[in-house]
């Protein structure tokens, strides 16, 4: 352990990734405090401020702040990821896994229904989840959730075909261990490696696709701080004042890096033999 | 390679088969019918029964679905509640706006990734490599749809040299068909780019360690000759591999792009179709844009297998 | 009707002008927009060049029309795109709310106000079939419309269409109709080829069976629509332009920006915020007229807490009309604090209910319904209309303010339309394309019977006065019975009235004779011209 912490620590940009993260999650848990203002209070004085002392951010055309928006933004977006992800990860996993272990039809059946779940586009399949779900914060996760599970079931279906004939398996096996402890007590643990990477990749997706969701309309609630709603409304509004445009997508692209340069990180340092690949 | 390619054809058929169940069921699931869309507001009761009738809708789901599956199997899409025009039409209308926006995201990302990724392995840990890197980062994590609105904001409305939306026929007048898809065509590419570059990048960092090119080196081969001819060369199996993986992703990144810059396109007719709640036009695209994103891939593995000796079939 | 769904969204709003005329309103424009336009004659005009033949000009709208069937469309987007193919009998005049025969040369009414006799104009040709337009095309189509019953209910009152011979057609009527010929003037009320009907097995989706001044070319979804000059046109020398291309552009930045790169020459539907950018385009003229699109705030009458009067007059006096008319619309459009219409409507009347926002007032009237601590509901829109669902959230704040807490359920069109369509909401923010006739504005959304009494209003007392309405051919009776209409409707708030938008259109300089209409119409399409 103290190795892989050793070797993520060198890689600077993933150190760096992190310590956004660690903003991101400080904004998103103390927003009541840090926020200057009230996310949702509109005041027609401050319509379009531009950015400066007042609202350092500026203010977008209902007269909100921005910074207080974007700072209540990272509450809804890491929440979604952290649900969307969850869901993502113990229904793939669980899945992966029995189709790893048992092999046979129900192997034949997932995988198939995997296959099928990977011939849609993610964004499309999450739009058609998300039509039949209708619109709420719930809704976001529950569809992001459902679009990455493929992922994370091929992934684990994988690492258990990989480990399943292994010694310690064998003799779990052999004094008469149940399937169910096998599975969860030895295989779980030799898996996590690439479960952890794919988690953390994962948020980054998870963000961009709950920004891109309500960016179409069919995410979060319409006043709700969401970055993409933001950038959505931006964009209508761009020519009026830049900074609505801009602000929320610099904060997608920022928390989006973040997790990809500690997932990169990550897989370097629990998987020296990758390093380098960096697809 | 024909044993292996009748095998992959022969997996394929069960997911298609798959999509179709999808494709079909999943608009039935959605609240609000078709009916109720195409009558606005105000109807009665009756007028809805009788739309109803005229659409089969009022047939039960296994059989709505054995129907439109052989209806689809001849080629007869339906038609579109909404606008009454047949789904086949609208999606073959639209379809060439998608092809080209895909093939210059394509073409601008392979033309700026294979040789960012070949200096920045050449030139390992350099200027040219952190920029590289830089790019890479930036190219998977800045949204498209932001990217797209910050081209808009610059070369739009801020230095007015292109149009910020719409599409005029390449045909019509090519000149305006180029000015309208640069913009969606690097927004939609960029994270393509960056995904070339970064695998053009690793491959190549990997052939320039192997034994011959070392050797080629020292045999005194020229050092542009040696990265061009033999290092790339070995290296361009994964990147068109991966360049093609991404080729289906762009189809789904196209709903977004599409809606940004007003491109009738199908992603543009799909995300329509899934907000008027148009039965038949939301299974057509559904399924087509399914189908497109299956067979780049089974084309993606076919032409891994055929160029990787090693591949066993 | 006004608006079915879609029709009454496809609007865009302007500013406040607080005139009552046209004219005036033209002239206070050129006053507002300072001086930076000063050099520029538009959009009067004074002196216009000599209307020059030929010239291809290409119109930006909102969104793709649904069908090119005048009898079965009812979103405005349709409308825009059908209404220079076909021809009517009576058409809008210039002044807003008065019609003049079209199609027809001449009509006569009879002393009961049930006969109406029209002779129709010679030599009107179809495009298709080149046919004469005779009596029993007329009859045809209007049997047609009502077939198709979309607004069958306008010609409720037809008892018998006669066509004594090919000129003159009798419509025999069982009551007098004061707005007939208002909806006789209904650019889709239109008069259609029989032949080429039947040789589309009675589709017109994608054909055109008309005799007006452009001809079908092309449709291609959601790229354009192509019209060409007919030359067979019935008036002399026009129109003077030999293709119109109406190309749907869905975003308003977009559209905004191909009008300042001269990609277009008119934006039908200018957005407020886009008019100050529009403005300061040298190249560009901005027209707007008091429109006909009216918003408010839903309630639903049937349902608790909504079906006490004051619960929704407490709504009434908690909405800031100000502050939304700022914050959504720029303060363009003008708030209705009591009557409906437009200014320069006849049936306009200046009336003050709701002066100005008053939450202690909202407050008191909550207690007093049994709500001291206020209530909860949901506040459904449409997601494809933004400034409403803009508007929403203000009125959601204004609201908590008083202690009704709400919630934003944001649809797509489908879901919406049909949760109001079965009366299935607590409170909306929505909005009507009120067109002509007060009749149009009014019968089927509060009469207790009426088709789309989404609020489910009842009150008797309108039922009379809307009935007596329809009936009455006398203009200052008609005038006094919508304004105890108006007065009633806004008293018992159904709907608590946020504003009414001007018609707003942009378009370049070298576009001349295009005038822009209340309710948006594009028939002048047909006396403009394009100069060098």
């Amino acid at each position: 352990m103290n190795d892989v912490w050793y070797r993520f620590s060198r890689n600077k940009l993933a150190v760096f990734g992190l310590v956004v993260i660690g903003l991101y999650l400080v904004c998103a848990l103390g927003a009541r405090w840090i926020a200057p203002y009230d996310p949702y209070e509109m005041r027609v004085e401050s319509v379009l401020r531009e950015p400066g002392a007042e609202h350092w951010l500026g203010a977008d055309p209902f007269g909100r702040d921005m910074f207080s928006r974007i700072v209540h933004g990272s509450r809804i977006s890491l929440r979604v990821g952290l649900i969307a992800v969850s869901i993502a990860l113990s229904a793939g996993t669980v899945l992966g896994m029995l189709a790893g272990y048992f092999g046979r039809w129900i192997d034949g059946l997932l995988s198939r229904v995997v296959d099928v779940m990977f011939s849609f586009p993610d964004i499309l399949l999450a739009l058609v989840i998300m039509a039949i779900l209708g619109p709420s914060t719930t809704n976001v996760m529950i569809a992001i959730g459902i679009v990455y599970t493929p992922i994370f079931a091929r992934i684990a279906r994988g690492s258990v075909l990989s480990v399943k004939n292994a010694m310690f398996v064998e003799a779990a096996r052999a004094i008469g261990v149940g399937h169910f402890m096998i599975m969860f007590r030895h295989i779980l643990p030799n898996i996590l490696a690439p479960l952890i990477i794919q988690t953390t990749l994962s948020f980054a997706f998870a963000i961009l696709a709950e920004a891109a969701l309500s960016f179409l309309g069919l995410g979060v609630e319409p006043d709700a701080p969401s970055w993409g709603i933001m950038l959505n409304e931006g964009k209508n509004w761009m020519e009026h004042g830049w900074w609505v445009a801009v602000f929320p997508g610099v904060a997608i692209t920022l928390a989006v890096l973040s997790f990809n340069v500690v997932g990169d990180g990550l897989r370097d340092a629990l998987d020296p033999k990758l390093r380098g690949r960096g697809d | 390679m024909l044993k292996y390619t009748l095998r992959r054809l022969v997996i394929a058929l069960p997911v298609l088969l798959g999509i179709s169940v999808i494709a079909f069921f999943i608009v039935r699931l959605v609240p609000g019918d078709t009916v109720t869309a195409l009558l606005g507001a105000h109807y009665s009761e009756a007028e809805a029964e009788a739309l109803r009738q005229r659409l089969g809708l009022d047939q039960p789901l296994p059989v709505q679905y054995v129907i439109w599956l052989g209806n689809v199997l001849s080629g007869d899409f339906g038609q579109s509640a909404f606008t009454g025009e047949p789904v086949l039409e609208a999606i073959l209308n639209r379809l060439p706006v998608t092809i080209q926006l895909v093939a210059i995201s394509i073409c601008f990302a392979v033309f700026v990734a294979v040789p960012l990724g070949v200096m920045a392995a050449v030139g390992r840990s350099g200027r040219t490599d952190f920029f590289a890197t830089l790019f890479g980062l930036l190219g998977i994590s800045i949204p498209g749809f932001w990217l797209g609105v910050l081209l808009i904001l610059l070369f739009s409305l801020t230095l007015g040299w292109l149009p910020s939306g719409g599409f005029v026929s390449l045909w019509d007048d090519p000149i305006a068909n180029f000015r309208h898809m640069i913009l969606p065509g690097l927004s939609l590419g960029m994270a393509v780019a960056a995904v070339v570059m970064r695998m053009t990048r690793s491959t190549m960092l990997e052939v320039l360690n192997e034994e011959y090119i070392k050797m080629a080196r020292a045999k005194g081969v020229p050092k542009r000759r040696t990265i061009i001819r033999h290092a790339l060369r070995n290296a361009l199996i994964p990147i068109i591999t991966i360049t093609g993986i991404q080729a289906g992703y762009l189809l789904g990144g196209s709903i977004v792009i599409e809606q940004i810059f007003s491109l009738p396109g199908i992603g543009l007719l799909a995300l329509q179709a899934i907000t008027n709640r148009d039965y038949a036009l939301v299974q057509g695209t559904v399924l087509f844009i399914a189908l497109g994103f299956m067979v780049i891939n089974l084309l993606v593995d076919l032409i891994y297998a055929w160029l990787d000796p090693r591949i066993k079939y | 009707m006004g608006g079915s769904a879609a029709a009454r969204t496809d609007r865009r709003a302007i500013r406040e002008q607080g005139i009552a005329l046209l004219l005036l309103c033209l002239a206070a424009y050129l006053m507002v927009s300072g001086c930076a336009r000063e050099e520029r004659d538009v959009p009067m005009r004074a002196v216009p060049d000599e209307p020059v033949r030929g010239g291809v000009l290409t119109i930006a709208i909102q969104s793709d029309g649904q069908s090119l069937d005048p009898h079965r469309v009812t979103d405005a987007a349709s409308m825009r795109l059908i209404e220079n193919l076909y021809g009517t009998l009576m058409r809008y005049s210039d002044v807003y709310g008065e019609v003049e025969p079209y199609l027809a040369e001449s009509y006569e009414i009879s002393e009961d106000g049930k006969t109406y006799t029209f002779i129709l104009r010679e030599s009107v040709r179809f495009h298709e079939t080149g046919r004469e337009m005779t009596a029993r095309d007329v009859k045809y189509s209007i049997r047609r419309i009502i077939e198709h019953e979309v607004r069958a209910e306008q010609f409720e009152p037809v008892d018998k269409i006669e066509t004594p011979d090919d000129r003159t057609v009798i419509f025999r009527l069982t009551r007098p109709a004061a707005p007939f010929l208002t909806y006789l003037a209904y650019p889709m009320n239109a008069i259609v080829d029989r032949e080429v009907v039947e040789a589309h097995d009675g589709s017109l989706d994608r054909a055109g069976a008309g005799c007006g001044p452009f001809r079908l070319v092309e449709w291609r979804r959601d790229r354009h629509l192509i019209l060409d000059r007919y030359e067979h046109y019935h008036v002399q020398d026009r129109p003077y332009l030999d293709r119109v291309i109406y190309r749907p552009i869905p975003d308003e930045t977009a559209r905004t920006t191909s009008l300042r790169t001269r990609e277009i020459h008119i934006s039908l539907d200018v957005p407020d915020k886009d008019r100050g950018l529009l403005e300061r385009a040298t190249h560009v003229v901005v027209e707007s007229v008091p429109g006909t699109f009216w918003e408010y705030v839903g309630m639903n009458a049937g349902r608790e807490p909504f079906d006490d009067v004051r619960v929704r007059q407490a709504v009434a006096w908690a909405v800031d009309r100000d502050m939304v008319n700022q914050l959504v619309k720029f303060g363009r459009s003008r708030i209705l604090t009591g009557g409906f219409f437009p200014t320069n409507h006849w049936a306009y009347v200046d009336m003050e209910m709701y002066p100005g926002r008053d939450p202690d007032r909202a407050r008191a009237l909550l207690r007093e319904a049994g709500y001291p601590d206020g209530f909860e509901a949901v506040i459904r829109v449409g997601s494809a209309f933004p400034y409403q669902v803009a508007a929403a959230q203000i009125v959601k704040q204004n609201l908590e303010e008083v202690g009704i807490m709400t919630e934003i359920l944001a649809e797509e069109s489908g879901v919406f339309f049909e949760a109001l369509g079965r009366s299935d909401f607590d409170m909306t923010v929505v909005g009507w394309l009120g067109f002509v006739d007060p009749d149009e504005w009014f019968y089927n959304i509060f009469h207790s019977e009426g088709r789309w009494n989404q609020q489910q209003y009842a009150n008797p007392d309108v039922d009379t006065l809307l009935e007596q309405g329809r009936r009455e051919t006398d203009m200052e009776e008609r005038r006094e019975q919508y304004r105890r209409v108006q007065e009633k409707v806004v008293r018992d708030a159904p709907v608590a009235l946020l504003y009414i938008n001007d018609q707003t259109s942009a378009y370049l300089d070298t576009v001349q004779g295009f005038r822009v209409h209340p309710t948006a119409t594009t028939l002048s399409l047909r006396e403009t011209w394009l100069v060098e």
